[in-house]
């Protein structure tokens, strides 16, 4: 306090005197104009009258004028990079000024974790990721914006839902039972990127991963000034237990001093249905059932045309549209940039939408000369109405999509009331898909509230201290209800639920900063404590037997039979973090980084890991011997190694747990058995990668081309894993640390400035990875766990991949499809001509679980982006192609809708079934209850090449009349609107089984992926 | 440095000693091993978890296994349940897993409790009788197992950590012997009736010994103890046999079953949940809410049924649809197929039925009694009383008196096939007396061949527990 007394008495003197100086000078008022190299007027320049508290900011041309300057005074002049000017006023009353570009600010900072360096002086690989090509497609969610951007980043959309699950890859997939995510740092806030853990409060769909929403949707990309993905060991070992996976580094938006800016950012669009399946019509179809059941159910098929087209009825054309409004500015000492957005997409399946407002605020204030606090802080509001899409609504229907696949083409849609028909007779099992969308509520609402304060404190020149405080405050809630029109709500007269889950997590990271450079030697040292924790109460009702189906779940306790459950659990990590950056005559880069975790996940017997890291770089182009050429004008070489972790551990997992095992019905009550749930492994600790990448960034041709080549091999053992105990022990399983995966590629980027004149410029950007997996152990018990026997008919779709050692995770295993038996061929008893054959591998005569083999992988060969950028006077244009290549899927669907075990619709392919008349030997015949497995005929090339975005946009001239604006662009956008690809489901571009490590690659039918078309608008002031 | 540098440097290392300093976890929705264990009412707790793979069991696996492979009744061939109809089954059928796991699962528990309540400050005479309950229990859970696998491992303390998962098989007598044991101790300490519906009493544990015994070939103690049993008469024969299925009479016919799986289709219990699988498809909720139709009876067990046999109502050979059409053997949906209706719940929740799962009755124990005292000494008049107190109640008449020994245990075989059919039992009888490769002639349009060989007199050892546990070997059978 008396410190502060001090300095504010200080403030006070010197004001003072200056005030006496300005009685003996003259007074004028001081006009002019900043310009740029090129001569144009630079807006948004502050001009301040050195050591006085008066000054402005230029205006849009660059013009200023300040009134009562005293001749003696100096100006100063100073732009974000820009080199700032200070001149001396004399008598002159028009003082224009030149700025010249600040040449060594010109260079790219990239942040890292903890900091931020020059991208001259990384030593890790790392790839950046500025706002504007994140923003190009129309995007719910940050995460899709990453797509096909980056080298060794592979980002799936699972679920087109809007809001819908989302997963990331940073070099491959490092985990079998943990996530593989990476860790998502906003603003110095670690957040998790799992997709959402519903609330709990089911009624008769699950959460299962296919419906689950990504966490990610709950931020709101227009605010990401730039991302940062750290990909190798030396760039995430900062990260410790938490980098295997790579780290997401975003950056907001801060203000920047100058003119106040108010930008309007919006657009609208619609999206719609990529293409449908072609599936029989109603002719067809009875038809079939007529030659299935051998009965004549449909008198005359040929009369019934085509019947409804279920598709038609559940896809619809989604408006979608986003406003960002945010005002931005400040001066030298006070910056801010408020911002508020408002984003609504409705889904390309009836009843599914997705609707976010959310505001920020990031302030910055330089309080004293070493002393700057600052705050970054946003709050979103969520509400998603998901489709039920994937899941298994009972036995026989699925979700939506699913349903109208199945739905008979005979039934028809609605009935005089407009209500959707409930199916009768033989097909009383199914859905109608109408129902599954308008009379199912799978609602979830997420109110979020993420944010830090800090404070640096500059203690000496080399010096540097900053505290920060972080909270992330996330409340989900899931509203659910099924009612009579559904057949799982039927069988229990309604169900319905309410789950609330509160996540709260605390962050404090103290970070201390020391800079020193002597004569060619550059220290730059970093220390770092951090500690995380995380408290997550979960608390879920659910009812069933409801009276009627009036008022949903808002009014559970009218329901019969009732169930509630509450859970709490809490996490904490303490991390030292300890970083040395050496630089030797900007030739020679040393980075050194060691972090020691402490987890409340971790056993007894290993609560402390350790993570180490060293990283060396060379830039070659600063060499003597490269001075002589022109040809290469940068050239650096980075090799790194260093161990990371994956604590994705459930929590108590290392704990023996007492809790109700199960109950038991005596006198007709529920009593509740306790008893332990677990086998303790106070050995449980993280998972262990270590990586080794060599790099080399190089541009050629004065930097016109840019390279960057990276090859890394990641090797990760204690993965952790449930294995399988002896059942005679009472128990199924143990978690612990046993198995082991490699991941090794190739990663391939490229800048090119095709073309910079002043009316035309053309970039090209793109990328291209390369990655192989392996699993090399599991838990040295056995060498692989085959999926359980789908027996004769079609198994849960958890049981398409298997984990063998030495192949990689995902792999499809299942039978060889051999044709379908004709008659008079060698039949096996049990079958009969029209079956499928498959293939008797082990030569036993009969065909049994042996006969399987690996029969696909879903991992692709290579994937890649390419941006085009154009720019011609006002125009802009901008294409952006992704491709993914060699990568297979397991069209599960098919298996159901091609097998020839109907009952319900099938593919329209299917009227070419086996009959006595027509030996296929391909479709097989159509009989109930015949032995249908999975096998490779339903393995489909997954690769596709697709154009994700097309941009028109024109830049309005804003001279003349126009000149209250600052900037304003027009644009309009195509999304997917072609897709090259031989795969016949919805979109190759599928994962149903969520962000699972295992089931990768499996089309069970999902929410499929839409193309838009939208019109945008931007405008300064 | 400025010495308030140093000051303030010394704060912040201060300042993250304090801070960084608790990592245990700390747990809120469950207790740990130390907290337990204290009062009655953890005691309690503890005993009914142990109960609870009883329904786990018999939820389904626990009927399936044997019946499936049984002449009264065959699966839908979906999800590989034909397998054990068709005996293609091997070590990895999931079923199998699952029946060994629920038995294991609940012998653990048993023994949690037996090394835990001990200690426990309580009223004395309760604290005997959970034990006795979870040495009921256990033997229950083993009784399962020597009859399905033959030699199985005896695990005789729970499992407490990684290291003490794995033990080694025994033969199958030593099984035997253990759980005999294990319900002679239950038979002192029971009460004769139970504190609650549905626990395990006097008559339960002596019940299932003298069934063990049965099965063990002691003959005369079975005799012995279903005689005395039967002579307490704390139990009778519900007069009407169809009742004794009524969900809604569960607790009348308590007279006659001594134990039962006890389901319920209320939240947080089991339901019985094979009711679906019995019910043919698109049936009214007469059967059950949720009606799969997975599962039928053979006509050669329908044929085999006298017309007077008042339990041959618990088939029927057609029903009315949710339309109101009659299907009947002509239907594509029933042809070959026999509607088992011993387990209906038209008030089920879902899939979820009221229906208690009778483990043990006093019709079986006249049956056991019967045909003990037959193989002990001859078919004595005790013996003909036995079986006749059965065959009354189901409207037969008397045995042919006189009868072989031979030939008087086969009439015993062949009246708990009619009595007990669907109850997990036939399959039972069929693989202890030798005679289970007569399924090979049980066949129908779907089950055109049924090549069951010497090795199903016991299924194998599931193979997630032969990979796992290193110091047990399959069965030879079955290597």
């Amino acid at each position: 306090m008396k410190f502060l007394h001090f300095k504010l008495l200080l403030g006070y003197s010197l004001l003072l005197l200056l005030g006496t100086q300005y009685a003996f000078t003259q007074s004028l008022t001081v006009k002019g104009k900043v310009n740029t190299e090129n001569g144009e007027g630079l807006p948004g320049v502050s001009v301040i009258v050195v050591g006085t508290p008066s000054g402005t900011t230029t205006d849009k041309d660059g013009n200023y004028s300040i009134p009562n300057v005293k001749s003696d005074a100096k100006l100063s002049f100073s732009y974000i990079g820009y080199l700032s000017v200070t001149e001396t006023v004399g008598n002159r009353s028009k003082v224009d000024v030149v700025l010249k570009l600040d040449t060594k600010l010109l260079e790219d900072v990239v942040v890292v974790g903890y900091g931020s360096v020059k991208k001259s002086d990384l030593t890790g690989a790392v790839s950046s990721i500025k706002a504007a090509e994140l923003k190009v497609t129309p995007i719910a969610n940050f995460v899709q914006g990453l797509q096909a951007r980056a080298s060794g980043v592979q980002v799936t959309q699972n679920s087109g839902a809007p809001g819908g699950s989302i997963s990331v890859r940073i070099r491959g997939n490092n985990s079998i039972s943990g996530s593989s995510e990476p860790l998502y740092v906003v603003d110095g806030f670690p957040i998790s990127g799992g997709d959402n853990p519903v609330a709990g409060g089911g009624s008769g769909f699950g959460n299962d991963n296919g419906n689950r929403l990504s966490v990610l949707s709950t931020l709101n990309p227009n605010d990401i000034e730039s991302i940062e993905v750290l990909k190798d060991a030396s760039a995430t070992a900062v990260y410790g237990t938490r980098g295997a996976n790579g780290v997401v580094l975003i950056t907001t938006k801060r203000g920047k001093a100058g003119q106040t800016r108010v930008t309007y950012e919006g657009y609208a669009g619609q999206q719609q249905i990529r293409k449908t399946l072609d599936l029989m019509n109603a002719s067809e179809f009875a038809a079939l059932e007529n030659e299935l059941t051998g009965q004549n159910l449909f008198p005359n098929p040929a009369q019934l045309g085509e019947g409804t087209d279920w598709q038609k009825e559940i896809f619809q054309k989604g408006g979608m549209q986003s406003h960002q409004l945010s005002f931005s500015g400040g001066t030298e000492k006070s910056l801010f940039n408020v911002s508020m957005n408002y984003f609504d997409q409705n889904g390309i399946i009836i009843n599914s939408n997705f609707k976010r407002g959310s505001i920020r605020v990031n302030l910055d204030n330089q309080v004293s000369k070493n002393f700057k606090i600052g705050t970054s802080l946003t709050y979103t509001y969520s509400v998603n109405n998901g489709a039920v899409s994937s899941t298994l609504l009972d036995g026989t229907g699925g979700g939506i999509v699913l349903s109208a696949l199945y739905a008979p083409p005979t039934e028809s849609p609605r009935d005089a009331q407009g209500k959707p028909t409930m199916f009768s007779g033989r097909y009383i099992d199914f859905n109608n898909p109408i129902a599954v969308a308008s009379e199912v509520l799978n609602r979830n609402t997420t109110r979020r509230l993420l944010g830090n304060i800090f404070a640096d404190w500059t203690i000496t020149k080399d010096l540097t201290y900053r505290a920060s405080f972080g909270g992330d405050l996330i409340g989900d809630t899931r509203d659910s209800y099924v009612t009579r029109f559904v057949r799982a709500g039927a069988t229990v007269n309604g169900t319905g639920g309410r789950g609330n889950n509160n996540t709260n997590t605390i962050l404090h990271e103290s970070l201390l900063n020391y800079h020193k450079t002597l004569g060619v030697h550059d220290f730059n040292l970093t220390g770092v404590f951090s500690t995380q924790s995380q408290t997550q109460v979960t608390d879920a009702m659910s009812g069933q037997q409801f009276p009627n189906d009036l008022v949903f779940n808002d009014n559970l306790g009218q329901a019969s039979i009732l169930s509630i459950g509450s859970n709490k659990q809490q996490w904490r990590l303490d991390s030292y973090t300890g970083r040395v950056n050496y630089n030797l005559k900007s030739k020679y880069l040393l980075t050194l980084t060691a972090r020691v975790d402490g987890s409340s996940r971790f056993g007894a017997n290993n609560k402390y890991g350790f993570f180490p890291s060293v990283a060396g770089a060379w830039r070659i182009s600063e060499e003597k011997f490269m001075q002589n050429q022109k040809f290469f004008s940068d050239m650096k070489l980075r090799v790194s190694y260093g161990i990371t972790g994956n604590a994705d551990i459930p929590l108590y997992n290392s704990l023996a747990r007492l809790s109700s095992v199960g109950n038991y019905n005596f006198n007709n009550t529920r009593n509740i058995g306790i008893l332990s749930a677990n086998i303790a492994n106070p050995d449980l600790r993280w998972e262990k990668s270590g990586q080794a990448d060599i790099g080399l960034d190089f541009g050629i041709l004065n930097n016109r081309l840019q390279f960057t080549i990276d090859a890394y091999q990641k090797k990760t053992t204690d993965l952790l894993l449930s294995r399988s105990v002896a059942l005679s022990s009472g128990y199924g399983s143990v978690f612990g640390n046993f198995g082991g995966v490699e991941n090794k590629g190739i990663e391939f980027s490229v800048t090119a400035n095709v073309a910079n004149y002043s009316n035309f410029k053309w970039d090209i950007n793109g990328n291209i990875s390369a990655n192989r997996n392996k699993l090399t152990l599991i838990d040295g018990t056995r060498t692989e766990i085959i999926p359980g026997d789908g027996g004769g008919s079609v198994g849960p779709f958890t049981n398409n991949s298997i984990l063998r050692v030495g192949q990689p995770l995902g792999s499809f295993y299942g039978y060889i499809f051999d044709g379908i038996y004709q008659t008079g061929d060698n039949i096996p008893t049990g079958r009969v001509a029209g079956n499928i054959r498959y293939k008797d591998l082990n030569g036993d005569g009969a065909i049994s679980a042996a006969d399987q083999q690996i029969i696909g992988d879903p991992n692709p060969d290579y994937y890649f982006g390419i941006t085009n950028n154009l720019k011609y006077k006002g125009f802009d244009l901008s294409v952006f192609v992704q491709g993914v290549q060699g990568g297979q899927i397991f069209y599960v669907q098919r298996l159901r809708m091609e097998g020839g075990a109907a009952g319900f619709n099938q593919f329209a392919t299917m009227v070419n079934r086996w009959t006595p008349t027509n030996p296929s030997n391909y479709y097989p015949k159509v009989a109930q209850g015949q032995r249908i497995n999975q096998s490779d005929v339903l393995i489909e090339d997954g690769s596709f090449v697709r154009f994700k975005n097309a941009t028109l946009g024109y830049t309005v001239p804003t001279k003349g009349k126009l000149s209250w604006l600052n900037n304003a662009r027009l644009y309009v956008s195509a999304n997917n609107f072609l897709t090259l690809t031989k795969y016949s489901g919805y979109d190759p571009e599928v994962n149903t089984a969520g962000q699972n490590n295992l089931n990768l690659g499996v089309d069970n039918i999902g929410y499929p992926i839409a193309k838009s078309l939208i019109a945008g608008l931007q405008i300064t002031f | 440095m400025k010495n308030s540098t140093l000051k303030f440097l010394a704060f912040l290392v201060a300042a993250v000693a304090i801070s960084a300093c608790d990592l245990t976890e700390k747990p809120y929705s469950f207790v740990s091993p130390d907290q337990f264990f204290t009062s009655a009412s953890d005691a309690e707790a503890a005993l009914t978890a142990a109960y609870t793979p009883v329904t786990n069991l018999y939820s389904r696996v626990g009927t399936q296994l044997p019946d499936y492979s049984a002449d009264q009744c065959f699966p839908r061939a979906v999800v590989g349940r034909d397998q054990l109809t068709v005996f293609s089954y091997d070590a990895t059928m999931d079923l199998i897993g699952q029946y060994w796991q629920h038995c294991y699962q609940g012998i653990d528990r048993a023994n949690q409790v037996l090394e835990n309540v001990p200690r426990v400050a309580m009223d004395e005479t309760r604290k005997k009788q959970i034990l006795a309950e979870a040495y009921f229990l256990r033997g229950l859970y083993y009784f399962h197992l020597a009859k399905t696998f033959g030699d199985v491992p005896i695990k005789q303390e729970s499992t407490k950590d990684i290291a003490g998962t794995e033990t080694a098989k025994s033969p199958v007598a030593d099984v035997y012997a253990f759980l005999i044991k294990d319900l002679e101790t239950a038979v002192k300490d029971l009460p004769p009736t139970p504190k609650d519906r549905g626990r395990a009493a006097y008559g339960a544990a002596i019940g299932l010994l003298a069934k063990a015994q049965l099965y063990a070939g002691d003959y005369a103690k079975a005799a012995q103890n279903a005689q005395a049993l039967i002579q307490s008469n704390r139990y009778s024969l519900m007069p009407n046999v169809l009742d004794l299925y009524n969900p809604l009479r569960e607790d009348a016919a308590r007279v006659e079953v001594i134990f039962a799986a006890e389901f319920s289709s209320l939240s947080g219990l089991n339901g019985y949940d094979l009711l679906g699988f019995y019910a043919p498809a698109n049936s009214p909720p007469v059967f059950s809410k949720t009606a799969f139709g997975s599962a039928f009876g053979y006509h050669s067990f329908y044929r085999s049924f006298s017309n007077l046999d008042k339990r041959k109502a618990l088939l029927d050979t057609a029903y009315v649809n949710a339309q109101g059409r009659l299907i009947g053997q002509a239907d594509v949906t029933l042809r070959d197929r026999i509607i088992v209706k011993k387990f209906m719940d038209p008030n089920s929740n879902g899939a979820n039925g009221e229906n208690n799962f009778p483990i043990l009755r006093l019709a079986d124990v006249y049956l056991i009694a019967a045909e003990a005292e037959a193989r002990a000494s001859s078919p004595t008049a005790a013996a003909y009383a036995a079986i006749n107190a059965v065959r009354k109640r189901a409207g037969l008449p008397d045995l042919t008196p006189g009868l072989s020994k031979d030939a008087f245990i086969e009439a015993v075989l062949q009246e708990r096939s009619w009595e007990l059919c669907y109850e997990a039992d036939r399959w039972y009888d069929l693989t202890r007396t030798g005679k289970f490769k007569m399924v090979a002639n049980v066949l129908n349009s779907y089950y055109p061949s049924r090549p069951v060989q010497d090795k199903h007199r016991y299924f194998p050892i599931p193979n997630i527990e032969i990979l796992t546990n290193s110091k047990l070997e399959q069965n030879p059978a079955w290597k």
